[in-house]
């Protein structure tokens, strides 16, 4: 199998497997307009995030082989949890962040879908101070604006799933 | 993409904020209107959204089960709204609902369908002195005066225009008692599932006619269609089964 090469951000090279390389639609497209001998360049893409990606796809080849399910083509329940369940590991919720970012730069589509589902599950309980700062979005309501919809949807404001 | 907190984040571009979002139950949705105005924006008025969300929720059974208690068109006094929830998403407590015309008189709102957590709501014109100053047997007419599809698990409500739907009554017994003689049927749906679009379809008998006028959500405007029909008690239900 032809091995692709990538430089990260902070100069370190890796080796890719090429269908692997090929599940990113980014490298994908520098593949077609350039030799594969070359190393491709990836300034947005850090070495951890590299390390996290590859991570990805060596245990979705171990899951496919211990469920006998081909991921790409037919998401199982049993595997995604699996997968999940390693995945979500050492991984702070501004790390994640970041990787989502890069996994879009890179567009690698099911990987996108795995951590817009892990994301989803660490915002869901979070108050909206905390959800602000995590997206970092800017605050523009008035205060009074504000205190109408918390009057108007107090439900969706207490609970004790919601974090602090 | 730098990860050190002193540095500047770059932001997550917006489609993949909506493939997280989509993913979230309504009770964090309605608390991330808050976020900003872009996100309430997002949230409430996007269509594409709505969908997805709905999909998304349905694929994974994650779409928890509400029950909409309708309270009757004379609720007991503790209960404060015509309409109630219990839902396992709120530890089956029973909720008050906003509803969108607390004002109205409730014998005069009539439910006349629902289908995907989306409700049809229609407001009957008023009998002035109540069913008690009608002689039995007189016949007399009542109309819809507004329609309203309403979500209850958020509370918010797109009025819709409302053409003039009779309904033809007989006073039978006493007070409570009453029967619609010339009829108006109704149901609301989606066609097919894979039409983006909800139908509201209001049939009325005229003669030896039956008058179908349907309207479309999504275009927002009525349409006619006139078909000939011996005995529309064959044809015709109370509602239609939603797809």
């Amino acid at each position: 199998m032809k091995k692709i090469s990538v430089r990260t951000s902070d100069g370190q090279e890796f080796e890719l497997e090429e269908n692997l390389a090929m599940e990113s639609a980014t490298i994908k497209t520098s593949l077609d307009a350039f030799s594969r001998d070359d190393i491709i360049l990836l300034p947005n893409v850090n070495s951890w995030e590299m390390v996290k990606i590859i991570e990805f796809f060596t245990k979705v080849q171990e899951l496919e082989t211990k469920f006998g399910v081909k991921f790409m083509e037919k998401k199982e329940g049993r595997f995604l949890e699996a997968f999940q369940a390693e995945f979500d590991k050492d991984l702070s919720d501004d790390n994640l962040y970041c990787l989502l970012w890069t996994v879009d730069y890179l567009g690698i589509e099911v990987l996108l879908e795995n951590l817009c589902h892990l994301m989803a599950e660490r915002t869901k309980n979070k108050t909206v101070e905390s959800c602000r700062n995590l997206f970092g979005v800017q605050h523009d309501y008035t205060p009074e604006e504000e205190a109408e919809i918390r009057e108007d949807y107090s439900w969706a404001f207490e609970g004790p799933e919601i974090e602090e | 993409m730098l990860k050190n907190k002193e540095q500047e984040l770059q932001h997550l571009p917006e489609h993949v904020v909506l493939n997280i979002l989509c993913r979230l139950p309504v009770k964090s949705l309605i608390r991330f209107t808050c976020v900003s105005k872009r996100w309430r924006s997002l949230i409430i008025s996007d269509h594409q959204f709505g969908n997805s969300h709905f999909q998304l929720a349905a694929a994974a059974s994650h779409l928890r089960h509400n029950v909409l208690i309708s309270a009757g068109t004379t609720p007991p006094e503790m209960l404060r709204s015509r309409f109630l929830s219990l839902s396992e998403e709120a530890n089956f407590l029973i909720r008050n609902l906003n509803w969108p015309w607390p004002s109205e008189s409730y014998r005069d709102i009539l439910v006349m369908g629902s289908c995907n957590g989306l409700v049809v709501l229609g407001h009957c014109n008023s009998l002035r002195n109540g069913l008690n100053s009608l002689p039995l047997g007189q016949r007399y007419c009542r109309y819809f005066e507004r329609l309203v599809i309403w979500n209850p698990s958020t509370g918010f409500f797109r009025e819709i225009p409302c053409p003039n739907f009779q309904m033809g009554m007989v006073k039978l017994r006493e007070a409570e008692q009453e029967r619609e003689m010339s009829g108006v049927c109704y149901g609301f749906g989606q066609v097919s599932a894979s039409d983006d679009d909800y139908k509201l379809v209001v049939i009325q008998s005229l003669g030896g006619f039956m008058v179908v006028h349907v309207f479309s959500v999504r275009a927002n405007c009525w349409k006619i269609v006139k078909a000939s029909c011996e005995n529309i008690h064959k044809v015709v239900t109370r509602s239609f089964t939603r797809i």
